[in-house]
């Protein structure tokens, strides 16, 4: 059967302009959101991106502070190592007014003191032998002449002097009672060492 | 549709039952036809896609009806139909039946109304279309309207220029030995069309056509015609409304005459209104009580017998009408002669009516059933009852939008098919029927 539409042309166009309309319109919400949808990616990945910088900057800092904690570690090492170096080379500096403190302190009020000797000695060690230039093995060697009223009083000035640990080895070498002005006092010599190789 | 014959049984209960149902299916369909096939589909599995047509609107004078189709592979059926019966004291009134008209219309085109989408085809205004069958020499079907033009010139009631126009040929015809082209021109006032637009558009409608009343009318036959046989068979509509009366000659798929005649339902109220001394709505309201179911006691009841001696001239006169378009198309065409008229519209159920024409008539007539071919369970019950002869017009602007052919449930037994004769439900009775009997499309 033929057909006959009667339907105007200007109804069709309107119809087309409003299905092109609503098109252009869809395609334009969906461009927007496609946009809107890319921004808001964008600034969660900016803003993941933010917070990942910041992390990374406050590992940056706590790094930049070990650094610097290391580098104040490391002079002190440097200079530690350089003082040690002093020392295998030189020895421990010990000023005799620090000994004669020390043997001040110990000594008994009926002991005098009449000699005092310090000598250092310096010989190569001899515990590592494969090492080229071997560090040196120092000792001060200290020995003391004196009187004492009494044997008790050297016996308590000896005990003294053993008590203090840088002394090693302290040892009456010579004992004798000698009569001077009527009294009978007691002379005696005392030889200790002490080590040079380590920093007291 | 799914063919379970094809894939041999199963130890599945639910597959083998499945079997079972396809050959009952088959062997009912082999014996019976097509109408038992459909009451057992539902136990076939449906695979094929849903297609549903635009809105077949028709905008009568009593009410709105808006039919929605839907075609699932060979079967159609109406998806949605629904009826708004305008005020009785607006369709008097042109001015205010129609805005009623279009609040019906926004109000069916809701978004939660019985129908899918708001595209609709509705049918140009009866008052609006202009149709006429001329003849003009032998044309190529590009330069048919070109012909037309030069051949009517000036005679329509509008310039040609204003007019909104489609023609097509209806077959050769003799004319004092000499070959002649029939042509039915339709033609409407741009004025007119433009205003009908505007107003469905306004009403919320989205218009996928205008259709032409007559077009729309003889589509509900042509939709249903698919044999080469079938396409020789002549029919006959008639569509009695309330403003006009159009009749629809077609052979097959092809329109072939259309003769709008002025006498319809407002002539018989009018006739009556004027015996009894009342309104026309009254009228109107007295007419439609009358040809309800009537016991034959009321038969003597004295209204009755003056409101069908009111309208029996006007009937007669439309009969008359009629009789002169059968006689036109008999003699304009050569080939089969039509053996039932189908009647439509809201007058088609009238008794009287129908009884005048069969007597007046070389054929019977008898009111058309539309719907009859396609699945109507889906109509609201109150709408499905008797011939719906007043859903053709709605019916056949939906299938405009339904490209398809479709077997009719009434259709010729395929070996009985004789020229000139038809079998079964559409057979004529030998003599004028004192019964008028319901024919199918």
């Amino acid at each position: 059967m033929r057909d006959v539409d009667f339907l105007p042309d200007w109804y069709r166009q309107s119809l087309r302009c409003r299905r092109r309309a609503r098109r252009q319109i869809g395609a334009t919400l969906a461009l927007v959101a496609l946009i809107g949808m890319r921004l808001a990616i964008s600034q969660h990945q900016t803003h993941v991106a933010a917070s990942e910088l910041a992390a990374l900057r406050e590992q940056l800092a706590d790094a930049a502070a070990q650094v610097q904690e290391t580098d104040r570690l490391s002079s002190i090492r440097a200079q530690w190592t350089r003082q040690q170096q002093r020392i295998d080379r030189l020895g421990v500096h010990i000023e005799s007014a620090r000994v004669l403190a020390a043997l001040d302190e110990a000594m008994p009020g009926g002991v005098s003191l009449v000699d005092l000797q310090l000598n250092t000695d310096e010989r190569p060690s001899t515990t590592s032998p494969a090492v080229p230039v071997a560090p040196m093995d120092r000792r001060l060697h200290v020995r003391l002449e004196g009187l004492a009223a009494t044997p008790a009083e050297l016996a308590k000035f000896l005990g003294r002097l053993q008590a203090i640990p840088f002394f090693e080895q302290p040892a009456v070498g010579l004992s004798k009672d000698v009569t001077e002005n009527g009294c009978t006092l007691r002379q005696f010599e005392i030889t200790f060492s002490i080590n040079l190789n380590q920093p007291m | 549709m799914w063919d379970c014959r094809e894939t041999g049984t199963s130890d599945n209960p639910k597959f083998n039952n499945a079997v079972r149902a396809s050959e009952r299916i088959t062997e009912v369909g082999r014996r019976a036809g097509q109408g038992f096939c459909r009451e057992y589909s539902d136990l076939m599995i449906r695979f094929a896609k849903s297609q549903i047509s635009p809105i077949g609107l028709d905008l009568g004078h009593d009410s709105v009806k808006m039919v929605q189709l839907e075609r699932v592979g060979e079967e159609l059926s109406v998806l949605a139909a629904a009826r708004a019966p305008l005020p009785p004291e607006l369709r008097a009134n042109p001015q205010h039946r129609l805005p009623a008209a279009m609040d019906a219309i926004r109000n069916l085109l809701k978004r939660r109304g019985p129908f899918r989408g708001r595209h609709v085809v509705a049918a140009v205004p009866r008052d609006v279309l202009h149709t006429r069958n001329l003849r003009i020499a032998p044309t190529a079907a590009d330069d048919l309207l070109t012909a037309v033009k030069a051949e009517v010139g000036n005679t329509l009631p509008f310039p040609w220029d204003d007019a909104v126009t489609g023609c097509f040929a209806a077959g050769e015809v003799r004319q004092g030995g000499e070959v002649r082209q029939e042509v039915v021109l339709l033609a409407a006032r741009r004025s007119g069309i433009d205003a009908c637009t505007d107003m469905l558009h306004g009403a919320g409608a989205i218009i996928s056509a205008l259709d032409a009343e007559p077009l729309a009318l003889y589509r509900t036959i042509e939709r249903f015609i698919r044999r080469r046989d079938d396409r020789r068979d002549v029919h006959v509509l008639i569509d009695i409304g309330y403003d006009r009366t159009h009749v629809v000659i077609g052979r097959g798929w092809d329109v072939q005459f259309i003769k709008p005649i002025a006498l319809a339902g407002r002539e018989f109220q009018e006739a009556v209104g004027r015996k009894l001394g009342i309104t026309l709505d009254e009228a109107q309201s007295l007419r439609r009580r009358l040809n309800g179911p009537a016991d034959p006691a009321a038969e003597r009841d004295p209204v009755r017998q003056a409101a069908t001696d009111a309208t029996r001239r006007v009937m007669e006169d439309l009969a008359r009408e009629i009789a002169m378009c059968l006689r036109y198309q008999s003699v304009t065409f050569r080939g089969q002669r039509p053996t039932v008229a189908r009647l439509y519209g809201g007058e088609s159920t009238d008794p009287q009516l129908l009884a005048i024409l069969n007597r007046a008539l070389p054929i019977p007539a008898q009111t058309g059933r539309p719907l009859y071919s396609i699945d109507t369970s889906r109509m609201p019950a109150d709408e499905r009852r008797g011939p719906m002869s007043e859903w053709a017009l709605a019916f056949g602007l939906a299938l405009k939008g339904v490209p398809e052919r479709f077997g009719p449930r009434d259709g010729k037994p395929r070996d009985a098919a004789v020229p000139g004769q038809l079998e079964g439900p559409l057979a004529p009775a030998a003599t004028a029927p004192t019964q008028p009997e319901v024919v199918h499309a």
